[in-house]
């Protein structure tokens, strides 16, 4: 046992990063989902998610955004969904009725949200950030994102339309994962690539209600 | 001179106020002051003695919002305003074009209804269709006089014009012709033969069915009308005269800083002006003149930012740096091209709206929202929020808050609120703009019937409106679609359960 250890064993000291990361900002509603995130979403962080688009992956996405927006005795809090799909158009009443407050939710569709969006990373406005299939947000683009999620203490989703390459990391991200839908079983498979303790989880579609 | 207009992409309809996709207000009131009136928009003209023609399309897109706020349609939310400022008392026309709404007042007056009326409502349509002869011609007349007073028609064209007005009474006092609109249905070459090309200008946009707004033209080109802006004060502006060509935005930036500064210390810009429009006019090294136009999408408070004037700038960098591609686009053929080097500007405020009278209205106390204002005049891209209307019909469902065109909320039905949102449950996150035909439908798996989806038949009486959907989610190519098949058999792709 280390000396900080022991320190903290008789002492009880908290180090900076554990007091930093003591409660979660953003919890859903479902239980072993906040479990696997070790407690839920903290403050900061920058999260990237390998979503395939097209398979019911992004409801799991919309329980986090449920739970911004129903924090208990809390107000809620306000949350930005940006994506580059030209030809779809939102559907509000489907988002409503997952659990989204649309009075808190603002949506963007743009090519390039660090430039078009920029003044919005550069104060703590939005709490929950979506970035929904940029495949070039890297590099000092991401360096950029994560720096200012660090500073303004809001989260960032950054999900990909693909399946994470374990080997091809992403330094900037604290968190990585993949979803896949297994049809034949009805159920969410989530694998943590970088950032969990547990290494995947399933969840049963109904579970979440969907 | 090169015109860059701000945001041009999604919302140049909403925002780019020179197009006459507007809305225009003509009230007639006694002791109305031009200030009440800056109240409502900042582009406004004056007629005659107690007669304004206001412009709205300067300020439609904060009225619509505030509206919407106050779940009220965007007429019945002006129309507070202006019993507002005139005391209850005066007779007002809303319409999409200001010869129309002026004599469709100017008839109110001669009938005595003290009302405000929107033209495009049942009760609007049919005041102007009977709009009596005797206003139209002194309205005609009117229009002659103001452009002479005001030099554009010299005045060998003004007796000319007369003369046609003149030859027109005779001819339909001898055709018993009892209104205009009865006239106007004659064939449009018969007119212009027989009453000149501006007769026949006039009486085309006097038909009640003619809408100016699909032509799309600038304001300054109408077809007969002369718009002439009334000055309420002076323009706020600031010129500077560079030392040396400057091309790199940050020495830029340091000037426009000083420049606004100055601006707000302006005796013709007050501490309560929110601005809506900015005029950056820049002159190159070559003598190129641009003008740069940057349009808040929410009233904009100068003296707040001060000293740094970071919206301001970061709207005006935005609009540069735009500019300049396309700068570099246009001079691609030359083989050496010179990064543009600026040796003087100008700045102006072309539109700004008073605090005062509004106050309670525009500049509300809720923080978030004013924050969020705020960030919404410094980025490029538009955010978008929703609400929903329970209809079954999916499109109908719901409504981009801020871009709903007319300002009047689609009707309402009589639903059970915990069905519908049951249904929404299993209904996509994302739609189709326009549904895509499905062809391939025997290489889908696991079809599952999802509802059936009907207009409210019981409402509607065209037939061509009535729609029935039979709606399936199926798995194509590992995608989780959202399909229907409709009355005609075709089956269709509406949305995609992301």
């Amino acid at each position: 046992m280390d000396a900080l250890s022991q320190l903290k064993q008789t002492q009880s000291i908290k180090t900076a990063n554990e007091i930093w990361r003591q409660s979660p900002a953003i919890t859903c509603l479902y239980k072993p989902l906040n479990d696997f995130f070790d407690g839920g979403l903290q403050s900061g962080d920058l999260i990237e998610w390998g979503i395939p688009w097209g398979q019911e992956c992004r409801e799991l996405v919309l329980h986090f955004i449920s739970g911004a927006h129903h924090r208990p005795h809390q107000n809620p809090f306000w949350c930005l969904w940006v994506d580059n799909r030209n030809t779809l158009e939102v559907y509000p009443p489907g988002w409503k009725a997952r659990g989204v407050d649309l009075s808190y939710i603002r949506f963007a569709t743009c090519i390039d949200p660090i430039n078009e969006l920029k003044a919005i990373f550069l104060e703590d406005f939005f709490k929950l950030i979506i970035l929904d299939g940029f495949e070039h947000i890297k590099g000092e683009k991401c360096q950029f994102l994560a720096q200012m999620a660090r500073q303004h203490r809001f989260i960032v989703f950054l999900l990909k339309d693909r399946i994470l390459d374990s080997d091809k990391g992403n330094v900037w991200a604290r968190r990585r994962l993949n979803v896949t839908f297994d049809h034949n079983r009805q159920q969410y498979k989530l694998i943590g690539i970088k950032g969990f303790s547990q290494k995947s989880i399933q969840i049963p579609m109904k579970d979440l209600g969907v | 001179m090169n015109k860059v207009i701000a945001f041009p992409n999604q919302e140049a309809d909403t925002l780019n106020h020179r197009k006459t996709n507007g809305l225009f207000l003509a009230i007639e009131a006694e002791k109305l002051n031009p200030y009440d009136l800056e109240t409502i928009s900042p582009s406004f003209m004056h007629w005659d003695n107690n007669m304004w023609i206001l412009d709205l399309s300067f300020s439609t897109h904060y009225w619509l919002n505030e509206a919407k706020k106050k779940k009220l349609s965007l007429f019945q939310f002006l129309t507070s305003l202006c019993k507002q400022i005139s005391n209850q008392d005066c007779f007002a026309t809303f319409a999409d074009d200001p010869w129309k709404a002026l004599i469709l007042t100017k008839s109110l007056k001669n009938k005595g209804i003290k009302a405000i009326i929107n033209l495009s409502s049942e009760q609007g349509q049919n005041l102007f269709k009977h709009i009596s002869w005797d206003v139209w011609f002194a309205a005609c007349n009117a229009l002659i006089e103001m452009k002479l007073s005001k030099h554009s028609l010299k005045k060998s064209q003004a007796h000319q014009y007369q003369r046609n007005l003149n030859l027109l009474k005779t001819y339909i006092e001898r055709l018993v012709i009892s209104t205009p609109q009865d006239f106007f249905a004659i064939d449009t070459n018969q007119i212009q033969r027989r009453f000149g090309p501006w007769i026949l200008k006039v009486c085309e946009g006097s038909k009640l069915e003619t809408s100016i707004n699909n032509m799309k033209f600038s304001l300054e080109d109408h077809p007969f009308f002369p718009w002439y802006r009334y000055q309420i004060r002076e323009l706020p502006q600031v010129n500077r005269y560079l030392e040396h060509p400057l091309n790199k935005w940050e020495f830029i930036e340091e000037n426009l800083r000083s420049d606004l500064d100055k601006l707000r210390f302006l005796e013709s810009f007050k501490e309560d002006d929110r601005i809506i429009t900015m005029e950056w006019q820049v002159v190159l090294h070559d003598l190129e003149e641009v003008s740069i136009m940057i349009q808040f999408r929410h009233p904009y408070n100068l003296h707040k930012e001060a000293p740094h004037y970071r919206t301001a700038l970061l709207q005006i960098l935005h609009h540069f740096e735009g500019w300049k591609i396309s700068y570099y686009k246009t001079n691609s053929h030359q083989n050496f091209i010179t990064e543009p080097s600026i040796i003087s500007w100008n700045i102006s405020i072309d539109a700004q709206i008073q605090q005062t009278k509004t106050d309670y209205i525009l500049f509300e106390s809720n923080r978030d929202i004013e924050t969020l204002k705020r960030i919404e005049n410094r980025i490029l891209s538009q955010l978008k929020s929703y609400d929903i209307y329970d209809s079954w019909v999916p499109e109908h469902s719901y409504i981009e808050i801020d871009n709903h065109s007319d300002g009047q909320q689609p009707k309402k039905q009589e639903l059970s609120t915990v069905a519908c949102h049951e249904a929404y449950r299993n209904r996509p996150l994302y739609l189709y703009q326009d549904p895509q035909k499905f062809e391939d439908f025997d290489h889908c798996y696991d079809w599952l019937f999802c509802e059936r989806t009907m207009s409210p038949w019981w409402e509607e009486n065209d037939s061509q409106n009535k729609l029935s959907r039979d709606y399936y989610k199926v798995i194509y190519q590992d995608q989780h679609l959202w399909s229907y098949r409709n009355d005609h058999g075709e089956w269709l792709i509406h949305g995609i359960f992301t």
